[in-house]
């Protein structure tokens, strides 16, 4: 069973994708800010990380940039999930190395296939 | 005379210089023969001589006088009329006419006038029936010579007036001649037949000439001065309107800058002061190039092509403009207009007039943040909305009954629709805001339309609403020039459209045809089609028209302009036709450029 870990500052939304993609059948761990996020990533080892972009302590570029500059955490893809969804913000989450960028609001089903395509594209061994 | 007399003369005209001792001889020996009866006859002699000698010297003093009179006075009417009432004076006349050539219809007009029972003629010219040729006076011109007539009434190059003049018998007339010219005649009157002599008409020769020259010389200094006061009019007009011209620039809000052919700063108006932040004194007169560090590197454009223009006018393209926003070390924005100014194929210089759009581009920032910043905080809570009915209809907390099913989908889809106008609203105010650029490469519009038809009809068996969708394009299409984002966005929001508003089983067609220079799209539908009196309004923002079928179907009304943005950035047109009748559906049109290839 995969592990995904999230960041997501606001409260309803990150129950949301919990429910949603433990219904899918994934392990989730969670985090409420960026700077958790990392931590997270280090201590768990997530199959894939899910970032808000605007989260207060450190946004979501920071954190992925930072979980890109660790040795350990590098390899693991990372996927926006953003309500920010202009040129500019989109061009600066793929810059900071993830690898998709998904906009809200989101169907659950929509979320499970994009979170689906990438494990399968960038599974560990 | 005597005899030996006569022999001395004959030959005096042989040896003039011996002559003179011979006839001093002679005259002593005469003397002494007839001393008697000769004395009386010299005294008469030198009577008549000194007679002689005071008339030319009157004569000459007259002529002295008249000379005076003409060269001294400017006043060329007041100078004749007084002419002539020397010349009458001296010569017994009792009147005088002085005629001139009028050069515009060559005839001969009457100038100056003495003795005369009507007043007599001051300025200006009255004109004469005469032409040149004609009359005495006519004759005088032609022939350029004087005439002493002395009975008028029996010369027959004399016209009388209608009513014979008493005073008008005895005539001297004399050519007024200024070199070859002659311009007019010079006429003295006398009402006894043979009044006047040989000498007279002497006298009133000489002083013809004199008016001549007087009359030519007033008539240059007229032609000087009217010129003189011509000049001096355009010269003061010409200020007038220069100065008005520049009170209008100095009053522009926008800054107004001019640099002459060598890129020489030689006007700015106080709005430009304002602007640049420039004092006008110091800037007149300097070269543009001294400015560039002031006005930072974002004008080095500008200055480059005001330089380009001034070095090498001949660089310059008919119908060349430029334009361009800067941004200014004082930090503020200002947009630039350029242009050079071209009087009859020769650069005199160039243009630039400023505006500052400092508040506006704050005020667009301001306004694209805050759409950009609403429709964030639309999405966050449309998120969970959409994310939880979602949810529970996929049954994450257990099995619904259908009523719990159907009001889920209602909330669910209205979320899928706010979603849809959130993205709408900040796409348009994106285009509109130009900050969406296009990536423009060769595009097969048949390909685009291919698929944006296959979406339809995906969509079309999902919600089980039947549809005819016909793709007619000729095979040798050729590529258009486009975005393929954007106008698969076109194709999309208008196929849309289409199927939203026709009912189930209805056609859509889209034809695709090569006209002139452009592909053009028609997208033909048999849907509820769009009243006459909505037509002009349909591209508007959030206009739907009252039609209840419109109105009840979902829709954010931004479709459509957002598609006519999107085909006036690609240089395409865009409109419609419907007749209103519902069955009879509506076509739109719209037209992109061809792509032609580089060479």
């Amino acid at each position: 069973m995969a592990k995904i870990l999230i960041a997501e500052d606001e409260r309803d939304i990150r129950d949301l994708i919990t429910y949603t993609l433990n219904f899918a059948g994934y392990e989730v761990v969670s985090a409420g800010d960026g700077e958790e996020a990392v931590a997270l990533a280090l201590q768990e080892m997530p199959d894939l990380v899910l970032l808000d972009v605007r989260m207060p302590r450190m946004t979501g570029y920071e954190a992925c940039k930072a979980i890109k500059a660790d040795e350990k955490t590098k390899g693991i893809p990372v996927v926006f999930l953003s309500a920010k969804g202009q040129e500019a913000e989109i061009q600066a989450g793929m810059q900071a190395g993830a690898v998709e960028y998904l906009l809200k609001p989101f169907s659950p089903d929509q979320l499970t296939a994009r979170v689906q395509a990438v494990l399968a594209k960038f599974s560990k061994g | 005379m005597s005899l030996g007399q006569s022999a001395l003369v004959g030959i005096g005209l042989l040896l003039t210089g011996i002559v003179i001792v011979l006839l001093v001889r002679a005259s002593l020996r005469f003397a002494h023969a007839s001393n008697a009866h000769l004395v009386p006859e010299l005294e008469q002699r030198v009577a008549e001589r000194t007679a002689e000698l005071a008339r030319e010297k009157h004569n000459t003093e007259t002529l002295l006088r008249v000379l005076g009179e003409v060269s001294a006075s400017l006043d060329l009417d007041r100078a004749l009329n007084r002419t002539l009432a020397l010349l009458n004076e001296v010569i017994g006349a009792e009147q005088g006419s002085i005629l001139l050539i009028n050069a515009e219809d060559n005839t001969i007009h009457y100038r100056a006038g003495y003795g005369y029972m009507m007043p007599s003629i001051v300025g200006g010219m009255k004109p004469t029936a005469l032409k040149i040729g004609e009359g005495l006076a006519g004759w005088i011109i032609k022939n350029r010579q004087a005439a002493l007539i002395t009975d008028v009434r029996q010369d027959e190059r004399w016209v009388e007036l209608p009513v014979k003049s008493p005073y008008q018998r005895n005539v001297i007339a004399a050519p007024l001649a200024v070199g070859e010219d002659v311009i007019g005649v010079i006429m003295v009157f006398h009402h006894t037949t043979g009044f006047f002599t040989p000498e007279n008409m002497n006298m009133v020769q000489a002083i013809g000439s004199q008016v001549a020259v007087a009359i030519n010389n007033a008539q240059l200094y007229e032609l000087i001065r009217d010129q003189a006061e011509r000049l001096g009019n355009m010269l003061r007009n010409q200020q007038v309107e220069a100065s008005r011209q520049q009170a209008i620039l100095e009053a522009v809000a926008d800054g107004v800058l001019v640099t002459d052919a060598n890129n020489v700063i030689n006007f700015v108006n106080s709005s430009t002061e304002r602007i640049l932040g420039l004092k006008a004194e110091t800037t007149i007169g300097q070269s543009l190039d001294n400015f560039v560090g002031l006005f930072g590197k974002a004008t080095q454009t500008w200055t480059q092509i005001i330089r380009a223009w001034s070095e090498d006018p001949t660089s310059y393209q008919p119908g060349d403009t430029y334009a361009e926003q800067l941004t200014l070390e004082n930090e503020r924005v200002v947009l630039v207009h350029l242009a050079p100014v071209i009087w009859r194929s020769e650069f005199l210089g160039t243009v630039s007039i400023f505006r500052d759009i400092t508040h506006e581009v704050e005020v667009d920032r301001l306004k694209s943040e805050f759409v950009a910043t609403v429709s964030h905080e639309l999405r966050t809570p449309m998120t969970s909305i959409k994310g939880y009915a979602d949810l529970l209809l996929m049954g994450a907390a257990g099995a619904l009954n259908e009523k719990q099913t159907h009001f889920l989908e209602i909330v669910s889809s209205n979320t899928e629709r706010l979603s849809i106008l959130v993205n709408d609203l900040l796409d348009l105010s994106r285009i509109e805001a130009g900050r969406v650029s296009l990536s423009l490469q060769p595009l097969d519009l048949r390909e685009i339309a291919e698929s944006a038809m296959g979406e339809v009809a995906r969509r079309s068996q999902v919600e089980k609403r039947e549809m005819d969708l016909k793709l007619d394009a000729s095979p040798d299409l050729p590529r258009v020039y486009g975005d393929l984002e954007r106008v698969h966005q076109i194709l999309n929001n208008l196929l849309d459209n289409a199927y939203r508003y026709t009912l189930e089983k209805g056609h859509i067609t889209v034809h695709l045809e090569k006209v002139e220079g452009e592909v053009q799209v028609d997208m033909m539908d048999n849907g509820v089609g769009i009243a006459p009196e909505d037509q002009g309004r349909i591209f508007e923002r959030f206009f739907r028209g009252e039609n209840p079928l419109v109105l009840a179907t979902p829709g954010t009304g931004l479709g459509l302009p957002i598609v006519k943005q999107l085909v006036n950035m690609h240089k395409g047109r865009i409109w419609m036709k419907s007749t209103g009748i519902a069955g009879e559906g509506s076509t739109f049109s719209f037209t992109l450029p061809l792509y032609q290839a580089k060479e």
